[in-house]
């Protein structure tokens, strides 16, 4: 039980159907999606894995040009950071979002699947 | 804690190399070596500052390097902290010789990536961040300071004219080192028209992929006396602080958590505060992070640091010259050497050395040096004796 922790593909592999897993602490009820043993808040050694809300908003991106290795026929797109409806923030990239304009901070986005092997979100309708 | 002194310290020219990065820290060393007056068996240990070391096939520099100097049985192992190895290389050898273990020790930092294309190369700087999540999802190392560009952008105003002063003002400085890699005079409308590598970072907002290396030598107090040397320059203050090594996971988009904690660290040991500061060399790798480095330093306001740059008072005449050197953007950013390098242009501005870009009676000079979006972060604070 002590050995329950978050790993890597644990949240990767659950991105591939659009599913969010989350690390919650025992004691202090603390989340995050992040590669994670023990609480950040009170160092509690005993973390519980759920699924969380794929629902969130653009905190800030980019349009990236100049892409890295398994990107580079993808560009350009978006690069985002997004906080979840649980106030957790995590990472992806929106496919097809060729300019600025085209998103902006507080846009509401979707986890919908992962792809190589990103994470890939969609724009949603207010 | 015992008194250090930094007692020598050079760099090779940054840019495109047709040495390696063994054959760049060797010179550099030997460079160290003889400006500090010392013969290289003084020299009792060595940090080497080293990230893409791979990139040329060869990890486990160290030895190499001290045997290329004459002493093999000098131990050196490579520290690797991204963009910060040679802040935190340079950090760690201080600990060493402040508690007394050592009494004198040598600081190298090289890298040899210009042999990679570009995609390869955006590919291994993307590996010094949280690749398995930001650079998997497609983010480059630009477009990781590109996210907190905008959100700075997003929150203070800060605009894309702003950004491009930081880097008109640094190849300006560059202009007066014969070793930086692009000397090149460039206005605000050259920034603004470069193509853009990550919306809202343009090639001339990033620094570019340098060869080089920078050593330096430190010392204890006890050395210097018992071999007769003159005290040049003191080191007062060393400060090194973590952060998340994640940026998406972070509060604030627009801070370096780790630059506020290493800052006042360092300026706490020193007894000063910033207005005590003569120049300052930071961590400019793109010119978002010129900004952002100023604020957490302390030097200015949060939201304020882009309108001293246009107003013209961090240039070298300016109030707090910023990165004469020229900085990441205009000098370089051999990543191992960078931190090291810093060190070695406050070497030259303290002791007299730094030409037309000399810094009016310079007494006190500050080095920020950074690990990819603040994961890493070492300051320190020199002071002419
Ligand atoms: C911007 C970037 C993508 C350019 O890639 P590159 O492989 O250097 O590009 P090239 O070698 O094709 O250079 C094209 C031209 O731009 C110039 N150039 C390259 N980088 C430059 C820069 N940062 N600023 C100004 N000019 C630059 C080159 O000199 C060359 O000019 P030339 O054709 O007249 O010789 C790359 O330099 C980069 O990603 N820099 C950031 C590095 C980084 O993230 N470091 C870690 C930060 S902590
Ligand atoms: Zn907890």
């Amino acid at each position: 039980m002590s050995d329950e922790a978050l790993f890597v593909n644990d949240i990767i592999e659950a991105t591939r159907d659009g599913i969010i897993k989350a690390y919650q602490c025992t004691e202090c009820n603390e989340m995050g999606v992040s590669v994670q043993a023990l609480c950040k808040q009170c160092g509690n050694n005993k973390l519980n894995i759920k699924e969380i809300s794929n629902v969130g908003k653009v905190v800030t991106y980019t349009i990236q040009t100049v892409a890295p290795d398994p990107f580079v026929n993808e560009v350009p797109y978006a690069w985002v950071i997004v906080e979840l409806e649980d106030k957790i923030r995590i990472t992806g990239w929106i496919p097809f979002i060729s300019s600025k304009e085209q998103l902006s901070i507080g846009q509401k986005v979707k986890l919908v699947k992962s792809y190589k092997p990103g994470m890939v979100f969609e724009k949603l309708s207010e | 804690m015992n008194k250090v002194f930094l007692i020598g310290a050079a760099g090779t020219a940054y840019g495109k190399s047709n040495l390696t990065a063994r054959d760049l820290s060797m010179l550099a060393s030997k460079h160290a070596i003889e400006n500090a007056g010392i013969k290289p068996q003084d020299i009792q240990a060595s940090f080497v500052a080293n990230a893409f070391g791979m990139a040329e096939k060869q990890g486990h520099l160290g030895p190499l390097l001290m045997s290329s100097l004459g002493i093999p049985h000098a131990p050196s192992s490579t520290i690797e902290a991204a963009c910060c190895s040679g802040g935190s290389a340079f950090r760690e050898a201080y600990v060493n010789v402040a508690s007394g273990f050592y009494d004198v020790m040598l600081i190298t930092g090289t890298e040899k990536v210009s042999h990679l294309d570009t995609l390869t190369a955006t590919t291994y700087f993307a590996y010094g961040g949280d690749y398995l999540f930001e650079g998997c999802s497609g983010a480059s190392f630009p477009g990781l300071y590109a996210a907190m560009a905008r959100a700075h952008m997003h929150e203070y105003g800060t605009t894309e004219e702003e950004l491009a002063a930081v880097a008109v003002k640094n190849h300006n400085n560059g202009m007066f080192n014969e070793k930086a890699h692009l000397q090149k005079k460039i206005t605000v409308d050259d920034v603004l028209k470069s193509p853009v590598v990550a919306d809202p970072l343009k090639l001339f907002d990033a620094c570019p992929f340098s060869d080089g290396a920078a050593a330096a030598i430190i010392a204890s107090e006890e050395f210097m006396n018992r071999n007769g040397l003159e005290k040049k320059i003191s080191i007062k203050g060393s400060g090194r602080s973590g952060g998340s090594g994640s940026l998406h996971t972070r509060e604030d988009m627009s801070s370096l958590e780790s630059t506020i904690r290493a800052s006042r660290e360092a300026l706490g040991q020193a007894g000063i505060s910033v207005k005590d500061l003569d120049f300052a060399e930071v961590h400019d790798c793109f010119t978002i992070a010129e900004i952002i480095a100023m604020e957490d330093l302390g030097i200015f306001e949060k939201g304020q640091a882009s309108k001293a740059v246009v107003e013209g008072r961090t240039a070298i005449n300016g109030e707090i010259p910023i990165n004469p050197s020229g900085g990441l953007k205009s000098k370089g950013h051999p990543v191992g050497a960078t931190g090291v390098g810093q060190i070695v242009e406050v070497f030259d501005q303290l002791t007299g050395n730094s030409g037309k870009r000399q810094v009016n009676d310079a007494r006190i000079g500050l080095t920020h040096n950074v690990g990819a979006t603040g994961g890493s972060c070492a300051v320190h604070i020199f002071e002419r004796e």
